[in-house]
């Protein structure tokens, strides 16, 4: 039996593992058909085009999200 | 611009860029690295941007939209698992020592040269144009800046060509950079530091151009788009699918081949992974990566839009980032644009001609060498084969931008390079993730891949380049249809990119999976391929080599590994290793080592050469050393295989063992059943998880009870108690003896009973029966919440466990047995001892009863007779006083009654003297003084006696004897034996009977033996005996016929009497008689023994000089024979009475010493004997007393002895004999008894003497101590105590110690008192009351007096 902060770590880690997973699917699933047919508009946002803002929305919360999970991922891989 | 000034800008950005390489390949060789950190790490992985992002994506956004964007999308939705992914890659590469993609493959896909050079040919080619691309944006880029232009590049001559000199010069640039030294690792500072370096100036360049098209061209983005809005055509860009340019399916294909690229390109590969420092970096890539993308990719659009707005046509969109800022009065922009597209190009140009020559030389220069160069040294020649190789690279990338064709297709040519490395994914995953996968799995999928890349990418690239005919474009090759290269199997209206896609992953994967399941992999591929996908688990040391025989030693191996590494790094190489595995490279080592270090060096050589070559390499040097493989490779797959397997099992094995032992431990450590129970089970807790646990166990009654449990749910005892029998699964458990094991018990019967509280039963639980060989003992119950927790395999286990619990409780119930039993026996041994106590005591209390009873009878007895004689005395006194006329003249009546009293009160003295003699006799305490007499005296005594009567009676006696030698006897008693026969004989005789009296001496057998006895015989003529009577009558008290008695007198104890007295000499009476006829009485006296005569004779001792003394005793004789002899006295002892009187009567002694405490003779006899003896009667009597150890003494002399009565001429005497003692005429008389007291006192007065007189002890000391007598007269018939105490006193005091003592001796003279007499005197002395030496000195006072008085 491993000691309770050893589950934990392993647990947290497993758990930012399966975040990493879930993002890279959601984020095929957000740049592919269907979803983004739902932005193929000819509309705008503040003179912008839907699609590019969406786009760029996307890749900018990508890129956080990334941030936050690589530090959790970071912090739970000290043993390896 | 000036061309001079663009190319020198050019030229010293390039030089800037050399010696920022060169300064941190410096920095890194003295230890100090400036590229460590995730930051640079990242930048350099920006190289993924070249001038294809930096002009291209312009350029296809103008013209197709949003179909840029998946190019840089892909990674960052791929960055999501690039911590799991590259991280095992690089962890992969750098054990393995692997240093491009080629080599990764071959190492796990069986080492082969086939796959690495299938690989390495298909990258170069399909990343040759790429190269191409970058040359030529530099050159367009260049002519674009200086106002150049050339319409037909294909028609320059290569001298001519700036981009060939670019070419030369990113060569130059590259081999300084990449190949400077063998590095295994490939390591590359500068060039990862130039790279970064250029990440940033074109991201900064590309920012400057797009804020200047957005902020300055154009009022801002805003405006920009509103503008864009205006125009139709240019809404198009901003939707999807709006042409089969920008389709969904495209923009999948797209974003995953982008996925594959920012990994698998080699450049990418070689950064990302080989370049690598520390895998943490791979953090930060993870989301700054991204982030750099999105920055580049901000302005595209803008800037694509603005282009557009201001009028470029699309077509040359890829220029619009130079144009836009050159046209519009930057020219300084320009040039930083330019730079920065500078940056791009060359930084790709130099990584991947660096990374393709090494896969050239790792794949295919180094294994042909090592095949066809074998046993001569070429390893001098790999540096040169580097350098050769990135000339190479580069040229052909040159030579592809001069032949295939316009820009336009350029840009097309680096989707067909994404989708040619693409075909190696499947192929580098499956090596990761699927141990299966086997080397023909990998190389069908990749031929297969490459093939159809070729094929529907390539081959329609060239016909459109017009290398081919058009028609096979058309209508296929031969004419088949189905053949289409872009339209495969009639798979019409795709994209050619996704078509392409299409089919070749389908063939790749497809091929790869299902070849793989086919075949199956050699030993050597499923240890790699447990090495790569186990790598973060496995120790990289797992598995067998084949055996090798004759292997070199340490310094032989890493000789060989520095003809690739350089001798620094195999050196280093080898203080690694040998610190890993605690071995020293200066012994020799075993072959396991040897074995391990092969691999090692295996290992280093192939990140220099390629693992192809490596093992190549060093089998030819193993071989050429002798060594040899054995056939022996299977069987050590299989073994390794199963030793995997194996592995786990002892590990488990060892883990129960060990719990085992532990178990074993607590069962004896503790006596305690409690304690070991709960030790055990709280054991299962920790060790193996059992969650519930309990022991039950059978006592007495045979009911199983809950000894002890242990987890979440309490166990109460008595819920759970039962009589165990076949229809619960405990029941079952205990009465078969089985161990009883459910996996699922959900599974149970709701029927069935297994007799469990249900915490016990909540998914998995077994049971274990606990018994020694001879009886079942219990239970042991352990369940899990888990279901399946107890494999089979471990039940053996359990079962050991159980053994051992069952041991311990079995002992333990002994041990307590035993202390039961054992406390039981000390209670009964306390008990019996108690018991034994008691009765001891008792014993002893009746014991001293007896012992005081029997003080307390002698004592009677004393006085007894005391008291009894007193009176008589009394009147036998004072009759004689009045028979002497004492009291006055008598007249004749008077005299004749007063000697009838007299008479009659001896008679009675004589029956009391009986009785007290019998009972004496009886209790044993009559003494016998013993000496020698002749018989003829006894009977003349006795015929004295009885000779009147007789002569009375008219009976006559006779006396027929013949000589008997003189017996040792008791005279008195014996005299009083025959008397009392004589006188029964007169008694019972009528007148005129004969009595005649007989001796004689007969032989009769005793003891076996035949003694000499002395025979006397009685017989008379008088009435007889009848026979019934015979016996009876020497039984106490018995009187034949009472009448007769009366007529005879007598008390009847005169014959019982005699029969005590004969038989304590020894001998034997009995009685012959014949009724009416008359009787004989006889009785036997043994004869002595012939006697030792004691001393000899003393002769020649002058008169005067002889001391005789009455005394056995050694010690007593020792003192006084020293004291007399410094006297000048001989003193001679002499233990019988008449043994003295008759030496004294011959050779007269100067004095006697009387042993007053001395056993044998009675004293006081004995002095009577010596005073009644004529010769003897003056010679001066010394009683003294002495202890029996002869260390205290007391002498009692001077001391004359008187019997009582005595006359006054008598006691005249012994005064006389006294005076020389005398000092005073003054007497202290000590007599209990008036009369005599009045006597004494009367004789002393007469001789001129005035006396005090004291009627005990107590009233006689008072007296002596107030006055000092000249004489101390003591009537002996004082108690004995009363006597020694007076003699103690008299002789203790200084005063009184030589008064001299004038002793009437004591009536009773028997034993009793002489006893009790000795008895108080052995009381009485003690060395330190009466020390030996006041005694000695006495003895010579009174010797030296005598000696002065005789002479």
């Amino acid at each position: 039996m491993l000691p309770p902060e050893e589950i934990h770590k392993s647990r947290a880690a497993a758990r930012a593992k399966a975040w990493c997973l879930i993002c890279f699917g959601l984020g095929l699933l957000l740049t592919n058909y269907p979803l983004l047919q739902i932005f193929n508009q000819p509309t705008s946002l503040g003179g912008i085009p839907t699609m590019v803002v969406y786009l760029t929305g996307i890749w900018l919360v990508g890129i956080f999200v990334l941030f936050r999970l690589t530090r959790v991922l970071g912090h739970y891989s000290d043993k390896d | 611009m000036n061309k001079i000034l663009v190319a020198t800008t050019a030229f010293g950005y390039l030089l800037l860029l050399f010696g920022l390489a060169y300064y941190c390949d410096r920095r890194r060789a003295q230890g100090r690295s400036l590229i460590a950190n995730p930051y640079i790490y990242t930048l350099s992985l920006a190289v993924y941007c070249t001038s294809w992002t930096f002009y291209g994506s312009v350029g296809k956004a103008a013209t197709e939209g949003l179909t840029f964007l998946p190019i840089y999308l892909g990674p960052t939705i791929i960055a999501f698992l690039w911590w799991f992914i590259v991280r095992k890659l690089i962890r992969i590469c750098k054990i393995n020592r692997i240093t491009t993609m080629a080599d990764f493959l071959t190492l796990r896909y069986g080492r082969g040269i086939l796959m690495g050079s299938v690989v390495t040919v298909w990258i170069i080619l399909a990343d040759m144009p790429y190269i191409g691309l970058q040359l030529k944006a530099i050159s367009t880029t260049f002519d674009i800046l200086v106002g150049e232009t050339h319409s037909q590049v294909n028609t320059l001559p290569f001298y001519a060509d700036n981009a060939f000199y670019v070419a030369l010069i990113l060569a130059a640039f590259g081999s300084m950079f990449g190949a400077r030294h063998l590095d295994p690792g490939e390591r590359h500072e500068g060039l990862v530091a130039a790279v970064a370096f250029e990440s940033i100036v074109k991201l900064v360049a590309f920012l400057a151009a797009g804020i200047l098209v957005s902020f300055f061209l154009f009022p801002g983005l805003g405006e920009l788009f509103r503008q864009a809005q205006s125009r139709p055509e240019l809404m198009e860009l901003f939707l999807l699918d709006s042409s089969p340019r920008n389709s969904y399916g495209l923009f999948l294909v797209e974003t995953i081949l982008a996925m594959s690229a920012i990994i698998f390109l080699p450049r990418q590969f070689h950064m990302a992974v080989v370049e690598n420092t520390d895998e943490k970096h791979l953090l930060t890539a993870a989301w700054l990566l991204p982030l750099y993308l999105f920055l580049i990719n901000i302005f595209v659009l803008p800037l694509a839009i603005g282009g557009l707005l201001l009028g470029y046509p699309p077509g040359q969109g890829d220029t619009f980032v130079l144009q836009l800022p050159l046209d519009n009065n930057h020219p300084w922009l320009a040039l930083v644009v330019f730079i920065g597209g500078l940056s791009a190009a060359t930084a790709m140009v130099m990584v991947v001609s660096i990374t393709l020559s090494t896969m050239l030389l790792n794949s295919l220069v180094t294994p042909l060498l090592a095949i066809f160069w074998r046993g001569r040294d070429w390893s001098r020649w790999l540096l040169f084969f580097k350098r050769l190789g990135i000339f190479i690279v580069i040229l052909l990338g040159y030579i592809s931008y001069r032949t295939l064709g316009p820009l336009t297709m350029l840009v097309e040519m680096g989707l067909i390079a994404f989708a040619g490395v693409a075909q190696l994914a499947p192929a580098i995953f499956a090596a990761m993730y699927w141990r299966r996968a086997t080397r023909w799995g990998a190389n069908a999928g990749l031929a297969a891949g490459f093939a159809c890349w070729a094929y529907t990418l390539l081959f329609p690239y060239l016909i459109n380049a017009g290398w081919f005919s058009e028609d096979i474009l058309t209508y296929g090759p031969w004419g088949i249809g189905l053949l289409r290269p872009t339209a495969l199997l009639a798979l019409t209206d795709f994209h050619p990119l996704t078509h392409a896609f299409f089919w070749s992953m389908l063939l790749n994967i497809g091929l790869l999976a299902g070849v793989s399941l086919l075949t199956s992999p050699s030993a050597d591929e499923e240890e790699q391929a447990a090495r790569y996908v186990d790598v973060f688990s496995v120790a990289p040391e797992v598995g067998l080599e084949p055996r090798t025989a004759n292997l070199p030693e340490a310094p032989q191996f890493m000789a060989l590994a520095a003809k690739f590494v350089g001798k620094g790094k195999a050196r280093e190489a080898l203080q690694e290793f040998a610190a890993e595995n605690s071995l020293d490279p200066e012994t020799s080592w075993s072959d396991a080592d040897k074995l391990k270090l092969r691999d090692y060096v295996e290992r280093l050589i192939g990140g220099s050469v390629g693992p192809a070559a490596a093992r190549v390499v060093v089998d030819g040097y193993l071989a050429s050393r002798g060594s040899r493989l054995d056939g022996v490779f299977d069987l050590v797959g299989e073994v390794s295989h199963s030793l995997e397997e194996s592995r786990g099992a002892l590990k488990q094995r060892v883990n129960e063992l060990s719990i085992l032992n532990e178990a074993a431990q607590h069962s004896t450590s503790s006596l305690s059943l409690s304690q070991i129970l709960e030790s055990i089970l709280r054991l299962l807790q920790d060790k193996i998880g059992v969650a519930q646990s309990s022991i039950r166990l059978l006592d007495e009654d045979g009911v199983l009870r809950l000894e002890s449990s242990l987890g979440p749910t309490p166990l109460v005892n008595h819920e759970l108690d039962m009589t165990p029998d076949m229809s619960t699964l405990v029941g079952q458990c205990l009465l078969t003896r089985n161990l009883i094991s459910i996996p699922d018990a959900t599974q149970l019967p709701p029927d069935s009973s297994p007799g469990l509280h249900p915490a016990e039963m909540q998914a998995s639980f077994i049971l274990v029966p606990l018994a020694t060989e001879s009886q079942v003992l219990g239970v042991l119950c352990a369940a899990s919440d888990q279901k399946k927790f107890f494999p089979p395999e471990q039940l053996d286990f359990y079962r050991s466990l159980a053994n051992q619990v069952s041991l311990a409780i079995h002992n333990v119930r002994l041990y307590e047995k035993l202390i039961r039993f054992s406390k039981e026996l000390e209670t009964k041994v306390a008990e019996r001892t108690l018991e034994l106590k008691n009765k001891s005591l008792e014993l002893s209390e009746a014991n001293r009863a007896l012992k005081e009873m029997d003080r307390l009878k002698t004592d009677f007895l004393a006085n007894v007779s005391h008291e009894l004689r007193t009176p008589l005395n009394s009147i036998r006194g004072f009759t004689l006083n009045l028979l002497d006329g004492v009291d006055g003249v008598i007249n004749p009546e008077q005299q004749k009654s007063l000697e009838r009293v007299e008479k009659a009160s001896q008679k009675l003295l004589g029956m009391i003297d009986d009785l007290l003699d019998l009972s004496k006799i009886r209790a044993d305490k009559m003494a016998l003084s013993v000496e020698r007499t002749d018989l003829l005296d006894i009977l003349q005594e006795a015929l004295q006696t009885i000779g009147p009567l007789a002569r009375d009676k008219g009976v006559r006696l006779k006396v027929d004897s013949t000589e008997v030698p003189p017996l040792l006897v008791d005279r008195d008693k014996i005299t009083r034996v025959l008397l009392n026969l004589l006188s029964n004989a007169v008694k019972f005789t009528d007148a005129n009977g004969i009595i005649t009296v007989s001796f004689k001496t007969q032989r009769l057998p005793e003891g076996g033996a035949i003694k000499n006895y002395a025979a006397i015989r009685v017989t008379d003529t008088g009435i007889g005996i009848k026979e019934e009577d015979l016996q009876k009558i020497f039984q106490e008290f018995v009187q034949i016929d009472s009448s007769a008695t009366r007529r005879h007198g007598g008390t009847g104890l005169g014959l019982p009497i005699s029969r005590h007295l004969v038989e304590m000499h020894g001998g034997r009476i009995w009685v012959e008689s014949e009724y009416g006829k008359g009787s004989t009485f006889a009785f036997v006296l043994p004869l002595p023994e012939e006697e030792a005569i004691p001393e000899a004779p003393v002769e020649g001792i002058g008169p005067g000089r002889l001391v005789f003394g009455l005394t056995r005793r050694g010690g007593l004789i020792h003192v006084l024979q020293e004291s007399l002899s410094t006297l000048g006295f001989l003193f001679q002892a002499r233990p019988m009475t008449d043994v003295i009187v008759a030496e004294a009567a011959k050779t007269p002694p100067a004095a006697v010493i009387i042993d007053l405490l001395g056993d044998g003779p009675q004293v006081w006899e004995a002095v009577l004997a010596l005073r009644t003896n004529d010769k003897t009667r003056h010679a001066p009597l010394l009683p003294v007393a002495c202890s029996d150890d002869g260390r205290s003494g007391l002498v009692l002399g001077p001391a004359e002895f008187l019997k009582q009565p005595c006359t006054a001429e008598e006691f005249g005497y012994a005064l006389r004999t006294l005076s020389p003692w005398i000092t005073y005429q003054e007497a202290l008389i000590i007599d209990p008894a008036q009369e005599g007291a009045s006597r004494w006192s009367a004789f002393l007065a007469d001789e001129g003497f005035e006396t005090t007189l004291a009627q005990n002890d107590e009233e006689g000391i008072r007296n002596l101590e107030n006055l000092l007598p000249g004489l101390i007269v003591i009537n002996l018939n004082l108690p004995a105590g009363e006597f020694v105490r007076l003699a103690a006193f008299i002789r203790s005091q200084g005063e009184t110690l030589a008064v001299p003592l004038l002793c009437l001796l004591p009536l009773d003279s028997g034993p009793t008192a002489g006893t009790s007499l000795q008895e108080q005197f052995r009381q009485t002395l003690h060395p330190q009351k009466f020390p030996l030496t006041t005694f000695t000195r006495q003895l010579k006072r009174f010797f030296s007096r005598l000696a002065t008085e005789t002479s």
